[in-house]
């Protein structure tokens, strides 16, 4: 190993040890029970890459963790150390209260519910325009937005909603994925030579042919498996995900 | 638990590499006492639901995304709270 490159390493861990005393040993090696009294049962749980969405089974939504990106809804962007509805510091008054959320999704620093009327809402980090947003790295969206896609002047409801690190895949009415967001490794799965961004949502004509059950996203892909048992994946290939 | 045999008693102390949890480069069956219903990971964390609607995490809880408040972090997230 050269000079440098344990003086790196040295410094990664002077960091994180700061890191540890500045906050605790906030480690946990084994299972802990995360208290949270809130009085309902769980459905789903959303991981970002340092916040956690929870969905309750009356279709509420709590998060915890890095708040930085608007991730909590609220008027600061402090972290959390306990559980807390979307869009209050409290467990009661959370946005989501009343919409019936069916089921959460977190990227790395955005989240989406989709509630039960078949409405997607994005918030958090909208570098890319993955909330549907004009893409600001100077702004978040700490309001949840609701994504709106048309066919033929018909609004279309959306079945399943997926983020990735700054994309988000919806699986519509239609069996019809629509993304947003980061394009630059073709996540989007728009077609070839298409590297846009897209802040709109926009449909991935590749599977007109196709019936969409599943999608996933990952940092920089995407994957999508059809009513046949066949999984397609796009996207970046850095590391061989696309198989 | 989730760790390799004997290791829940080691302290941990990042500083020396010795100490390290081992990474696992294989599946290992978590033996939990409790009924999985969902499980998620997120960069450096795991949660999971319970069959009795129970939630439990392990992982970096640095930023908060365990959901189990600490004594140092109690400190910080106390002006969260009206």
């Amino acid at each position: 190993m050269s000079k440098g490159s344990s003086r790196g390493v040295r410094r990664e861990l002077t960091d994180f040890a700061t890191n540890q005393s500045q906050y605790g040993n906030d480690l946990y090696t084994s299972f802990t029970h995360v208290p949270i009294i809130s009085g309902f049962g769980f459905n789903q749980l959303a991981c970002g890459d340092d916040f956690t969405l929870l969905l309750t089974n009356n279709g509420n939504v709590l998060s915890t963790g890095n708040g930085s990106a608007g991730q909590h809804c609220v008027d600061h962007f402090k972290p959390r150390f306990e559980f807390a509805a979307v869009g209050s510091d409290t467990l009661k008054d959370g946005c989501f209260e009343t919409f019936g959320i069916q089921q959460i999704a977190a990227g790395e620093a955005h989240c989406a519910a989709l509630d039960k009327n078949g409405n997607v809402h994005l918030w958090g980090r909208n570098h890319f325009g993955e909330c549907n947003e004009k893409p600001d790295i100077t702004k978040v969206v700490n309001t949840p937005r609701v994504v709106k896609y048309f066919k033929e002047g018909i609004e279309r409801k959306c079945l399943m909603v997926a983020c990735g690190g700054f994309h988000t895949l919806i699986l519509n009415q239609d069996n019809d994925i629509i993304a947003l967001g980061r394009n630059d490794s073709g996540q989007l799965g728009l077609s070839q030579n298409e590297y846009e961004h897209q802040s709109e949502p926009t449909r991935v004509t590749l599977f007109s042919d196709k019936v969409i059950t599943n999608i996933a996203a990952g940092s920089s892909h995407s994957v999508a498996l059809t009513v046949e048992g066949y999984s397609y994946s796009w996207g970046g290939n850095s590391h061989g995900q696309l198989a | 638990m989730a760790s390799q045999s004997g290791n829940d008693n080691i302290p941990l102390d990042i500083r020396n590499p010795e100490l390290w949890v081992p990474a696992y480069i294989r599946p290992v069956l978590l033996e939990l006492p409790f009924r999985v219903k969902f499980i998620e990971c997120g960069a450096y964390h795991t949660m999971a639901i319970s069959s009795e609607n129970l939630v439990f995490a392990c992982g970096l809880n640095a930023s908060g995304q365990l959901g189990i408040p600490s004594l140092k972090s109690n400190a910080l997230s106390l002006n969260l709270v009206k």
